[in-house]
């Protein structure tokens, strides 16, 4: 069986979260294991605590006290955290945003989708590529 | 405004004219008025003179002396009498023969001259001591009723003796002509002075209410509407200064200052600039929690398809399909409105690539309807091109989604009309009805049922906005049952900077 894909996700819509949760666990193949984080301090908080770390970040922009394009700029100034993949996902499309974030350091930008079909294949492009086509870099 | 004697700022001023109109009038009348009243002056003086002269000549003639006979030999006898006139301010005095020959002169040295000429003589001369009024009177042979002497039937021709000469100084005269004339210039110089004052004291009096017209005038024409002169007298001026008021409440009533405009139009622009952040930020922002309606509601549908009763499943679909659409439509508003503020970036770019990279997106949907695509070759426009290759996308979206059971025929194509291209971009669908033409590019209408085709009426509309902030225009041919061509036109030159 396959190790499964350590996923954290930073969200503060309990909404978008569960939601997230159904389009994983309709995905065949590699299982997930989803933690999830409220808001930018809990998800700092998470990736520099004990035990491994997860293998991707994705990580929403609208989060309360500390925005996402924060938490991002912290992680990439992290030497422990540099390398973590953060994929941005977001409900924003705005052109501005989507600069921002790449210039910040995010591996990839992904506007959540509308409807479930579509956020499961989403979903599941994101791990396909992340745990089965790309390498992730080393702990 | 400066009012020197000369009266308006320019110097050009009516108190100027009246002068320049009046001054040589009076100077020419004054002259005119001098010369004549000279001439006159000098003719009656010069004729009271001539009197005086025959007075004095008469007179002598009737001297026995004279009466005697005047010859040379004679001459001491008559030599005194003329002493005597000399000494009654005459100048000279002489007394001739009938042949003209000087008898005896005060002059000695004319004695023995001769004069020819009529004996009966006033005439002016100019001698050395200046100018003299000679007067000669013949001397007739006979008593001093000799004056009223008539020839008439039987009356004997009366002898002349001779005549008598007598020249008085005219310097005097003159000069009292003289000072006559200089009295009467000065005279007509002093009214025409007053007259002339009284005519600047009238002009004044006139100019002012002209002044404050002119004033008021200058300030309407700065902008200070309202303002009204008083009307002074019931003249001319009087009706000027009534005619400005009027003009200048009417103006008042219906100007707006272009202050208030100005105003107006930054409010307008301002409220215009909210509006669209307004629909922008609420199109964005309502997209979220539809999300979570349109999943869950899906969620609910799948979870529980079947397990409530056929109600609940045809509820549930009802609320999926109306978040859907929901969602559709906010994505078209959000659409228009980020085509609405988003500025322009303009570039020449070629029309054909954009149209590839619109027709590789719609890819799945051409495949479904078994489209086909006639292309001809297309310019290279001055455009911004994500907003061109919307316009494009919808356009064969609609071809798409309006088409009949044929297989569908796309064209697009474009031609040169000089200052701009027309592209047109024509399908083989169903058509519209010509009365429906003019509603097609208007916001929101539909001219379907919306289960028939789907769509949120913002397409068209949004096509229309791309189009005419290029500064082009869009317009639609079609026939039902064959097909619907849009026309739009795209300038060659850059479009012109627009408003906020």
């Amino acid at each position: 069986m396959k190790a499964p894909a350590e996923i954290l996700l930073v969200e503060d819509d309990e909404g978008d979260v569960e939601l997230v949760r159904v389009a994983l666990a309709a995905l065949p193949g590699t299982p997930v294991n989803l933690r999830v984080a409220g808001d930018g301090e809990e998800a700092l908080a998470l990736l520099r605590g004990r035990g491994p770390g997860p293998g991707i970040m994705l990580l929403d922009l609208n989060l309360p006290r500390k925005s996402g394009r924060e938490v991002l700029a912290e992680v990439r100034a992290d030497p422990c955290l540099r390398l973590l993949p953060v994929v941005v996902l977001t409900t924003s499309d705005r052109e501005k945003d989507i600069r921002d974030a790449y210039a910040l350091g995010a591996n990839g930008y992904v506007c959540k989708p509308f409807g479930l079909d579509a956020l499961a294949r989403t979903m599941g492009s994101i791990i396909g590529f992340w745990f089965g086509t790309a390498t992730l870099p080393p702990r | 405004m400066g009012t020197g004697i000369l009266g308006a700022r320019g110097g050009n001023s009516l108190r100027m004219k009246l002068f320049a109109f009046m001054l040589p009038g009076a100077l020419a009348a004054a002259a005119a008025m001098g010369w004549a009243s000279r001439r006159v002056a000098a003719s009656v003086l010069t004729e009271q003179l001539a009197r005086k002269a025959r007075e004095r000549a008469a007179a002598f003639s009737e001297l026995p002396e004279v009466q005697g006979g005047l010859s040379l030999r004679r001459e001491s006898a008559i030599l005194p009498y003329l002493q005597l006139l000399i000494q009654s301010g005459v100048l000279y005095a002489a007394a001739l023969d009938p042949e003209g020959r000087v008898v005896a002169h005060s002059d000695i040295l004319e004695k023995g001259k001769v004069y020819a000429g009529p004996p009966d003589l006033i005439r002016r001369l100019e001698t050395p001591d200046g100018p003299v009024l000679e007067a000669s009177v013949p001397v007739w042979a006979g008593s001093d009723e000799g004056e009223e002497f008539v020839l008439g039937a039987g009356q004997a021709p009366r002898r002349r003796l001779g005549t008598v000469r007598v020249g008085l100084p005219l310097k005097e005269t003159l000069e009292t002509a003289s000072r006559v004339s200089r009295q009467v210039i000065g005279a007509v110089l002093g009214v025409n002075a007053v007259f002339l004052a009284l005519l600047v004291a009238f002009l004044s009096r006139t100019v002012r209410p002209l002044r404050a017209l002119a004033g008021a005038a200058e300030r309407l024409g700065a902008g200070r509407v309202g303002e009204t002169v008083p009307v002074s007298s019931s003249d001319e001026i009087g009706e000027l200064a009534r005619s400005f008021n009027r003009m200048s409440l009417q103006l008042a009533r219906i100007t707006v200052s272009k202050a208030e405009l100005d105003a107006k139009v930054a409010e307008l622009a301002r409220s215009n600039q909210e509006l669209e952040e307004y629909a922008f930020v609420a199109s964005h922002d309502l997209q979220e929690p539809l999300r979570k309606i349109g999943g869950f509601t899906e969620l609910l549908g799948r979870r529980y398809q079947g397990r409530l009763d056929a109600d609940a499943d045809r509820y549930l679909r009802y609320i999926t399909d109306g978040s859907r659409r929901m969602q559709a439509l906010l994505k078209d508003i959000l659409s228009l409105s980020q085509v609405r503020r988003e500025p322009l970036s303009c570039r020449p770019f070629e029309l054909d690539a954009v149209l590839s990279e619109v027709l590789a997106r719609l890819e799945p949907e051409l495949k479904e309807a078994g489209a086909g695509v006639v292309r001809g070759p297309l310019p290279t426009v001055a455009a911004d091109p994500r907003q061109i290759a919307l316009l494009l996308e919808n356009l064969v979206a609609n071809a798409v989604k309006f088409r009949r059971p044929e297989p569908l025929v796309v064209r697009v194509s474009a031609r040169d009309e000089g200052a701009r291209w027309v592209v047109s971009v024509g399908d083989n669908g169903i058509g519209v009805e010509p009365r429906h033409l003019d509603r097609l590019f208007v916001l929101f209408q539909r001219l379907h049922a919306k289960d028939a085709f789907p769509g949120t009426g913002v397409g068209l509309a949004l096509c229309k906005k791309i189009v005419e902030r290029h500064g082009g225009r869009i317009w639609a041919e079609s026939a039902v049952g064959v097909g619907t061509t849009i026309h739009f036109t795209l300038p060659k030159a850059a479009p012109p900077p627009e408003a906020a």
